[in-house]
């Protein structure tokens, strides 16, 4: 019995213990929690020089010394190098030599290319060329056959070479010399021809007669060419620049004190050029075009250039259209789209053959138009707006949500600032602040023209869980940002770099699993 | 974070469930493992083989995990909340777990010669009210003030090897012990400093940490939100590594003075000593002052990375790893004890015991009586209590059959309704062939 007992007790104790395995209940409970979390969602200074630090692409934020702020609208830069102008040109004729002393005239070159049209070569340096001789005799014995060009020197001495040329198999035997590099040879042209002088004889000394003989370059293509180009329209092309700035416009005026079309060329040809605009419109956001009216369409503008002194030199020209010169002003109260811009460069507009240019391999246009807004302007009632598509519906286990937005602005306009959920039938079913939405006041004026800090203005949205269920239902949120500057001043006023609206952004999300 | 501190939680006490059963044990004459709590203690048979037996226990000084359970519609849930009212500045949640898988004593006459093996594991986390409270409230509460939410962990498992020896001088008897360890894994923290403040303008959150977690390759940290600890590897690998790596050493002294012959005082310090970690030693450093104020919306423009506060936030806790090995102490007890022979049958004692790892500590003090009510069957129990509960019910009992010692105590016998509801479970179970 006695033992009967203890063991009973052993049972029991080990059945007690053995109690202990509801720790399983533990790790297969599930975690139930109703926690509220505080987060910081956006914090920003946005300032127009932090902004020109991460923009790239044909969109630029210029800043002054001062701290004044310029918007600078590109198309592509447009460049042309020398060889598009004087491109690399197979010879595809024989340079006739007609007798031991001839002449052979460059015009002929005309006739293979317009680019050497009206041309005159003064210098030359070869690159890049071969040049062989097609000779034929009538002689049943060797030829020994000297050539010197004293056009082509290099190091002062004129080209000469001499060939044995064998004797003749049958007529129409033409014996082909060994091509010979050109390259460095200098090439000065007298009246703009080219001379040959050659002696043909035989092993015994006797003078012979070529039947034919000519000239052969491979290529016509120069290091460096010296002369007259004649007057010639070089086509630029032209391109289109996007002016974004009233991509989402809906209402009000923004107006600008001085906008501007800038030009800047960048040349190193050494000759007379100047700009022919074929075309320069402004197309407005209702679509209407403006062709500019300026002094400066009719007269063109002459580009600088490097002189003969100045090979290797780039020459920059810098002109615009603006207020003082053009209609752009008006054009711009309308609110500019895209400005279509064509340009022509007219060489040696003068027509002057006793000027002397040169060009080079290096030589190039390179041509950069912009549209330059200086924000210095007037604000009035601009009301712009922008659609973004909006899902939350990844958004669970909140319960309800304050948010919390703490905004400071230093730019002189009020921006009143709205958001408008839409469903999918596009029909409002939130609106996220109250009333006229979030208002940033405009900072006042101080006595040097520039804004005192703005006030930071605190507000609240709260989002209660039918109205977090109604948002999710949104499938688009429309932004709406009211501007205006006229509660600050009537005049023009400039916006500087290190304006900022400090915009903060802080949500209490009450979660529940 | 209060994910994977709950996850820990479970794993401490899922995993191991209990310690503490060294508040009676002392009072179990001729048991050869009462030398595990002091090695002067004396075991009566010549011979004694002790065959392997198991300890386990778990202790929290704060709200039992249990008190936290909700059922609901048939499934168990876990809310934070339940517990809001219980919890401490500083808690803690400790599992320990030994496996006595031999030992031999051998009596000759004054000296008393023992060896044996064991293994153990201890796991421990300490979490502050601040942890707490998070985990359950949310941040949002605490908006403009800056919580402490390091926790400080131990994981830890190990072979020991031991010989000692306890030698008798008329009415003192002297013992000590030298252990042999040999570390199998590992998780433990050395500083744990993480501080959280939620700025009030925005709500902004800023963390100053100053944290060192290092493991031996149990613990994975991708992020905050993947961390993977092995727990599996802590015993599991309860063969592996044996002698091999991650070495230490330790030591125990005793003594047990016999006032009279009826009345006995001893006194022992135990586990003096520390394991040297160099196995696939992962160091997780932390230390600094990170902010999360918001996404810039400028690192934004023209770019058509998606906008993902979730990795700015987990990259508050930004972690730098190192491979520098590292040691830990293996956590050194104390005892003091008194036992007083009533009659032949009746024995009534005392018991004060100190127990500590790197991270936390533990005192229970008892009085004890244990009655052998047949001479091969003895029971205990008293009454005690601990620094994480008011009140112990002891209980053990010893089976003597011939050669064969069969025992079994626990500490706190109203802990065996409920390990989760209460803040103190242990069981002891062994036996032990004597000659």
């Amino acid at each position: 019995m006695t033992r009967f007992i203890c063991l009973y007790i052993y049972a029991m104790m080990i059945i007690i213990l053995s109690s202990c395995s509801d720790v399983e209940d533990i790790s297969d409970a599930d975690f139930v929690s109703d926690v509220s979390v505080a987060i910081s969602l956006i914090n920003t200074q946005l300032t127009l020089d932090s902004v020109s630090e991460r923009l790239n692409g044909l969109t630029s934020i210029v800043i002054a010394p001062n701290g004044q702020v310029t918007i600078k609208y590109r198309s592509e830069v447009i460049r042309q190098d020398a060889d598009d102008i004087f491109p690399v040109f197979p010879v595809i004729i024989d340079v006739p030599i007609v007798g031991p002393n001839s002449i052979w005239s460059l015009e002929s070159l005309a006739s293979l290319t317009d680019a050497f049209a009206d041309n005159e070569i003064r210098k030359a340096i070869f690159q890049d060329n071969n040049v062989f001789f097609k000779l034929q005799h009538a002689s049943d014995d060797d030829v020994i056959f000297t050539i010197t060009i004293p056009e082509f020197t290099l190091g002062g001495e004129p080209f000469t070479r001499t060939y044995t040329v064998p004797p003749r198999l049958d007529e129409a035997d033409v014996y082909n010399t060994v091509s010979v590099s050109l390259d460095d040879y200098l090439f000065l042209p007298v009246d703009n021809a080219l001379s040959f002088i050659y002696t043909a004889v035989d092993s015994e000394g006797n003078t012979i007669d070529m039947t034919a003989t000519a000239m052969k370059l491979d290529f016509l293509n120069f290091e460096y060419v010296e002369g007259y180009f004649g007057e010639r329209i070089f086509d630029i092309q032209g391109d289109i620049i996007e002016v974004g700035l009233f991509d989402k416009w809906i209402s009000g005026g923004l107006e600008f004190e001085d906008p501007k079309v800038s030009v800047r060329v960048e040349n190193s040809f050494g000759f007379p050029v100047k700009t022919e605009f074929q075309k320069l419109q402004f197309k407005t956001i209702n679509g209407t075009i403006y062709d500019i009216e300026s002094g400066l369409i009719e007269e063109g503008v002459a580009f600088d250039y490097p002189s003969l002194d100045e090979v290797g030199e780039v020459k920059e020209t810098s002109f615009d259209f603006n207020k003082s010169n053009s209609n752009i002003q008006q054009i711009f109260i309308d609110k500019v789209a895209s400005v279509n811009y064509d340009i022509d460069a007219l060489a040696n507009p003068d027509a002057d053959p006793t000027i002397s240019g040169f060009l080079n391999k290096e030589s190039y246009f390179r041509i950069d138009v912009s549209v330059d807004l200086p924000l210095n302007g007037i604000v009035n009632e601009l009301v712009i707006s922008d659609t973004l598509d909006f899902d939350l519906n990844e958004v669970e286990d909140v319960n309800s949500a304050e948010f919390k937005f703490v905004v400071r602005n230093d730019f002189p306009s009020t921006v009143n600032v709205q958001a408008v959920i839409l469903n999918a039938q596009n029909n409002p079913i939130d609106v996220i602040f109250e009333g006229d939405g979030i208002i940033l006041d405009a900072a006042m004026l101080g006595a040097d023209g520039r804004t005192v800090n703005g006030e930071t203005t605190i507000e609240y949205v709260n989002l209660p869980k039918d109205r977090i269920n109604t948002i999710k239902e949104g499938k688009r949120i429309v932004l709406v940002a009211y501007i205006d500057s006229k509660n600050v001043s009537d005049d023009y006023l400039w916006f500087y770099s290190d304006y900022e609206i400090d915009f903060k952004l802080g949500a209490i999300l009450n979660l529940e699993n | 974070m209060y994910r994977v501190i709950s996850t820990i939680i479970v794993i401490v006490l899922v995993r191991f469930s209990a310690i503490g059963q060294d508040i009676s044990i002392h009072m179990m004459d001729s048991v050869y493992a009462r030398t595990d709590v002091n090695p002067a203690f004396r075991f009566s048979n010549n011979l004694v083989f002790d065959l392997p037996g198991i300890s386990a226990g778990a202790f929290t000084n704060g709200v039992a995990i249990g008190d936290l359970l909700i059922e609901n519609g048939g499934l168990n849930e876990l809310k934070l909340k339940e517990g809001m009212e219980d919890v401490n500045d500083i808690n803690y949640v400790t599992g320990n777990m030994a496996v006595n898988f031999i030992g031999v004593g051998l009596n000759m006459g004054k000296w008393q010669l023992s060896t044996g093996y064991n293994w153990y594991y201890q796991g421990s986390i300490n979490y502050t009210k601040d942890i707490f409270l998070l985990a359950a409230n949310g941040n949002a509460p605490y908006i403009g003030e800056t919580l402490d939410v390091g926790p400080e962990l131990l994981l830890q498992s190990y072979h020991e090897v031991y010989i000692g020896a306890s030698y008798q001088m008329s009415n003192i008897t002297l013992g000590a012990r030298i252990k042999l360890l040999s570390g199998i894994n590992d998780i433990s923290t050395d500083n744990a400093s993480i501080k959280l403040t939620t700025e009030e303008e925005i709500y902004q959150l800023r963390v100053e940490s100053d944290y060192v977690l290092n493991t031996t390759g149990i613990l994975d940290y991708n992020g905050i939100k993947d961390v993977d600890i092995d727990a599996d590897k802590l015993l599991d690998e309860l063969f592996s590594n044996f002698l091999g790596d991650n070495i230490g050493l330790a030591f125990d002294f005793g003594l047990d003075w016999k006032v009279n012959d009826k009345f006995n005082i001893s006194a022992s310090i135990l586990d003096l000593g520390k394991i040297s970690w160099n196995k696939e030693v992962i160091n997780y450093k932390s230390k600094g002052d990170n902010t999360f104020e918001g996404v810039d919306i400028l690192d934004y423009i023209d770019d058509d990375q998606e906008v993902v506060l979730e990795d700015s936030l987990y990259n508050l806790l930004d972690f730098e790893e190192s491979n520098e090995g590292y040691s830990t102490s293996v956590g050194a007890r104390i005892q003091l004890s008194t036992r007083y022979q009533m009659s032949p049958k009746l024995t009534l004692g005392t018991n004060y015991y100190r127990a500590s790892n790197t991270i936390n500590s533990r005192y229970l003090l008892s009085v004890n009586c244990q009655y052998k009510t047949l001479p091969w069957f003895s029971i205990g129990t008293g009454y005690g209590i601990s620094s994480n509960s008011p009140i112990l019910i002891p209980l053990n009992t010893m089976f003597h059959i011939g050669f064969v010692d069969f025992y079994m105590s626990t500490e706190n016998i109203l802990s065996g309704f409920s390990i989760t509801t209460t803040n103190v479970s242990s069981v002891k179970v062994g036996l032990q062939l004597g000659f």
